[in-house]
């Protein structure tokens, strides 16, 4: 029997990678404490900063708004419904679990709600697009990070905040390592600094295995949503989450250090951003104004006004903003990194 | 040279702190049958599971993996993996 480092009880959790076994107590402070290790080593935010977390109703994204609420950091919720049902009501099932969670802590959430602002869901719209041909993520990822990035700087927030934890990471420089998305890979990181109008970004939990933020959840009770996003099913990270875990199974510490071994290499020089990205000039959208690569209308704005067609050219306009951005939902497993 | 005497089913039973019966394992929409007195994690594995990807439960709570499953225990095993 494990018994708990701190206290010597018996220990519910035990940490291959780190050799750390802990009893519930001690995990969640352990836990909490990890997290701001985290948010003060990568200057990610600080108590004056106004963070906005992403929520999805998955156990990252409220676990993580869980920690910042109990770490006194002024953070407000951001929940945005996508109409995506699946037969499961898997939106309004999201929105009860997050409208639930925020009323017990008399925490403060916006819910943003596609269907109702723009009259269809996101299914709708990637049956319209070339972008949605096939799954609907990529759509979806273009979709919440244009809402994300509205909503923090109509609502003067200077952080965004979503719940990826490493192993969420780890997928996609693994996807990325395999197929050599040079540009992916330089972009890559836990915080994006704001630049020309898109608001900084932050993974507090990036360090978290998958597993630990779901052993949080599970011993604070949070109760979040278990199914996956239907269009999730089948989706390459989760082989990619799979593979790695078979290999973490054999060695552990693997992932970590994989990811760990990424950033450090970046630092050290690796992955030197694309000139021609560097240089790239973002414009105001004449619709929205938010910053996007192309002059005219952005890549949102063009999908949600019906009458002209996605264009080709926006759909490979150079990423500029965050490789993947809001929680562990329906997000992107296509057009990682595409700016809005 | 001592030879180890051969150990009848029971006695090898008792040695590794095995009990008699079996214990279920239930994800998703699927349940294992593994026999009791090994450890949930051993049995996540004899399930072809990997316990990476898995959190054991039982009535809600989680419960160590070194712990012991006993004849007629239903653990829930919640997957942590999530998609996107
Ligand atoms: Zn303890
Ligand atoms: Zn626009």
């Amino acid at each position: 029997m494990r018994k708990c480092r701190k206290c010597g009880q018996r220990a519910v959790v035990y940490m291959r990678q780190h050799r750390l076994a802990l009893c519930k107590e001690h995990y969640i402070e352990w836990f909490i404490e990890q997290t701001a290790r985290t948010i003060r080593k990568y200057r990610m935010f600080t108590k004056e900063d106004r963070v906005l977390v992403a929520v999805s109703g998955g156990k990252d994204s409220l676990a993580l708004w869980d920690v910042l609420w109990q770490l006194g950091y002024q953070a407000h919720g951001l929940y945005i419904g996508l109409g995506i049902d699946g037969g499961i009501g898997y939106s309004d099932r999201s929105r009860e679990a997050v409208e639930t969670f925020a009323r017990e802590r008399n925490l403060h959430l916006i819910v943003e709600d596609v269907p109702t602002q723009y009259g269809e869901g996101i299914p709708e719209m990637a049956r319209r697009t070339r972008r949605g041909r096939g799954k609907p993520c990529s759509v979806c990822g273009l979709v919440k990070r244009h809402i994300m990035n509205r909503v923090a700087r109509e609502g003067g927030y200077t952080v965004l905040a979503t719940g990826h934890n490493l192993d969420d990471e780890a997928a996609v420089l693994f996807g990325n390592v395999m197929t050599w998305q040079v540009g992916y890979l330089a972009r890559q990181h836990p915080v994006l600094p704001a630049r020309d109008g898109l608001v900084k970004k932050v993974k507090p939990f990036f360090r978290f295995y998958e597993r630990e933020t779901a052993a949080y959840a599970l011993l604070r009770g949070i109760r979040y949503v278990y199914d996956e996003c239907p269009f999730a099913q089948g989706a390459k990270s989760i082989y990619y989450k799979e593979l790695l875990n078979k290999l973490e199974e054999e060695r552990p510490g693997t992932k970590l250090q994989f990811f760990l071994g990424f950033l450090r290499a970046k630092e050290q020089g690796a992955f030197a951003p694309v000139q021609e990205e560097v240089d790239e000039e973002l414009h105001a959208c004449e619709v929205c104004g938010q910053p996007t690569t192309a002059p005219g209308r952005c890549a949102f704005c063009r999908l949600v006004t019906p009458g002209e067609p996605v264009s080709k050219p926006a759909l490979i306009a150079p990423p500029l903003t965050t490789p993947s951005v809001v929680s562990e939902t329906a997000s992107e497993t296509g057009a990682r990194g595409t700016v809005t | 040279m001592v030879t180890e005497p051969l150990l009848t089913e029971a006695q090898d039973n008792m040695q590794e702190g095995r009990t008699r019966g079996t214990a279920t394992l239930i994800l998703r929409d699927k349940t294992y049958t593994v026999p009791a007195g090994i450890t949930v994690r051993q049995a996540i594995q004899k399930a072809g599971l990997v316990p990476e990807s898995v959190l054991p439960t039982r009535d809600g709570e989680l419960i160590p993996e070194d712990e012991r499953v006993r004849d007629g225990d239903v653990i829930h095993l919640v997957a942590v993996i999530s998609g996107g």
